[in-house]
């Protein structure tokens, strides 16, 4: 009983994280699969809606002697709704809408740049807002140290297991809400434009396309829902912490990672995709207890992810560069329910 | 310079350098209504400049550009198109892993479902619009004889089934003005008589078209006015017969 109740917790905890990167992943889907935009920036959207959530669900920490203190607001000020904080609710929102608001900002000068350098850009900028200003603004951002002591929405004290799975159950359905929203959204004229722009933006400017104003909204919205992961990773972690721990380059790739091998271009694909990162980390951390390993190979196996993510890639742009899920033919599709006369 | 009645499209003096090149060099000139104007020049005349300046992937140095009395000199491109002047590309830039009828269903102008809002909501009527859209669509796909292509890929096409694409694209924006680029180069002759044909069949329900054209043939026996362009300005301008015999004109094509 105390292994299955442990199993339980521990599923549920990977499949929170398998959420939180398949949102991830449905944004930079939106971006690049749809708008080809090349968001290198994706830790700085996703750290920034972390550390926004972390600062409204805890109380303020004033700077002391050896500790960086941090914003917070005042828990006592939000009142529970069926036992759940209603801080949470607030949280989550204003890291989509920080993160959206950074993207707007960043896009303002570097939208007009094709990709490549567009890419250069967002990354970037992406290092210099989680290196220079969250890592180095003590009193505001916890500096080095980040947030710790973040609460996730249910807690059920020591059965870990109950906190956990309900953590999962959700993560797991703000995916599948967002899934559909963004499939909608795909699947609609504006889908198509995206689409549009992606092929050849001199063609679609050339027929009277906004362009600009297009891929500007594509990676607001994009952003914002990095943004929503982001809360969600911050109480998954019960904390945050800026680079080299959290949000860096590396978890940038890890986005692309699974978006090329899902299929750019395809919510489906990518979902699937969102298993992959994050089970090799989950088994490359498990595997010495699992297969008994000896000395040295117990202490290397925790990088054969890398391996492994490299081996995937390399195959999969070999053979099937469309990834797994080739993106759909025939954009536009009249949804089942339509509102209005 | 002879005009009859007001013109459509106009520009006066503008100019347009890259680096110490004036390709285009106080140009003034002006396009009548429901005609097919002709484009003409030796290589290098500044003829695609000018094209891209009316359009607006350009902004002219000097002069101004006006439509129907309004300026639109400086007009980001997707207004000029929206204002009723849409160009087509020398080389086709179909959007390659759309459809040909997305090709042309992601042209029409001003759909109500490429905002984001109204698209997630998915009102009754932004579907009811995208119904209109894939039958104007269809339309324009059957007068250029695509229709039964309209599910292949863009990218699957020939090269010259995507000049027809090109073309009926833009005609999904309903345009005043259509400019074209070289609309029949690489083309084979069946397929030149079929675009011409369709061509001769807009300028006939009131469309203006200006057109950049190489093969004399067609410049002397299908445009109505002929504007002939050299060291960025034109040089001469009238009926095609007029323009022909101008001492200028064969000055500048013979290199005198």
């Amino acid at each position: 009983m105390v292994e299955a109740v442990g199993i339980v917790a521990d599923v549920a905890s990977f499949g929170a994280l398998v959420g939180i990167f398949a949102m991830l992943a449905l944004a930079l889907n939106l971006q690049w699969g749809k708008t080809g935009l090349f968001n290198a920036g994706i830790a700085a959207f996703w750290g920034l809606g972390a550390y926004t959530a972390s600062m409204v669900v805890t109380n303020p920490v004033p700077t002391a002697l050896a500790r960086p203190g941090h914003w917070g607001i005042d828990q006592a000020a939000f009142p529970a709704v069926f036992g759940v904080s209603t801080s949470f609710t607030v949280a989550i929102i204003l890291a989509a809408i920080a993160a959206g608001v950074l993207a707007f900002f960043i896009a303002i000068p570097t939208m007009r740049l094709r990709a490549d350098y567009f890419a250069i850009a967002t990354l970037g900028f992406a290092e210099i807002v989680m290196n220079v200003f969250v890592k180095n603004l003590p009193g505001i951002t916890g500096g080095v140290e980040g947030i710790g002591g973040v609460p996730q929405p249910f807690e059920f004290g020591a059965e870990g297991w109950k906190t956990n799975l309900s953590y999962f159950l959700l993560v797991a359905s703000v995916v599948v809400v967002l899934f559909f929203l963004l499939e909608r959204l795909v699947r609609s004229p504006w889908g198509r434009v995206l689409q549009a722009v992606r092929e050849d933006e001199d063609a679609a400017q050339a027929l009277g396309k906004d362009t600009f104003s297009l891929k500007l909204q594509s990676f607001v919205l994009g952003a914002g829902i990095m943004g929503l992961s982001g809360a969600f990773f911050a109480f998954w972690l019960r904390g945050v912490s800026p680079p080299p721990n959290s949000f860096t380059a590396a978890d940038t790739f890890a986005v692309w990672v699974i978006v090329i091998i899902g299929g750019s271009g395809n919510n489906r694909g990518v979902l699937a995709g969102a298993f992959v990162v994050p089970f090799l980390e989950y088994f490359s951390v498990r595997a010495k207890s699992w297969f008994d390993l000896q000395e040295p190979l117990a202490s290397q196996i925790f990088y054969f992810r890398l391996i492994a993510i490299g081996v995937v890639l390399i195959l999969l742009i070999m053979w099937r560069p469309q990834g797994i899920f080739p993106e759909p033919k025939h954009v536009a599709k009249r949804p089942r329910w339509v509102i209005g006369r | 310079m002879t005009s009859d009645g007001i013109p459509i499209l106009s520009t006066d003096g503008i100019t347009k350098a890259f680096g110490g090149i004036r390709a285009v060099d106080r140009c003034s000139l002006a396009i009548q209504p429901g005609k097919i104007t002709g484009l003409i020049g030796p290589n290098g005349a500044g003829k695609t400049t000018l094209f891209n300046l009316i359009a607006g992937l350009y902004a002219p140095d000097e002069g101004t550009i006006t439509l129907r009395g309004e300026r639109i000199d400086g007009r980001p491109p997707f207004e000029i198109v929206q204002k009723g002047v849409v160009k087509t590309f020398q080389i086709p830039r179909e959007f390659r892993n759309l459809t040909v009828l997305e090709n042309l269903m992601v042209a029409y102008p001003g759909h109500p479902g490429e905002r984001p809002l109204s698209a997630l909501i998915g009102w009754k009527r932004v579907w009811d619009r995208e119904e209109e859209v894939r039958k104007k669509a269809l339309d324009i796909l059957s007068l250029v004889e695509l229709d039964q292509l309209s599910d292949a890929n863009a990218s699957d096409l020939s090269g010259g089934q995507k000049k027809l694409l090109e073309l009926a694209r833009s005609l999904m924006v309903d345009p005043k003005v259509i400019l074209l680029d070289e609309p029949l180069a690489g083309v084979n002759p069946t397929l030149t008589g079929k675009l011409l044909g369709i061509i001769e069949g807009l300028r006939d329900r009131k469309s203006t078209f200006f057109m950049i054209e190489h093969d004399m043939d067609v410049v002397m026996n299908r445009c109505d006015r002929v504007i002939a362009m050299h060291q960025g300005r034109p040089i001469a301008e009238g009926a095609p017969e007029e323009v022909r015999h101008n001492e200028l004109v064969m000055e500048a094509y013979l290199g005198g």
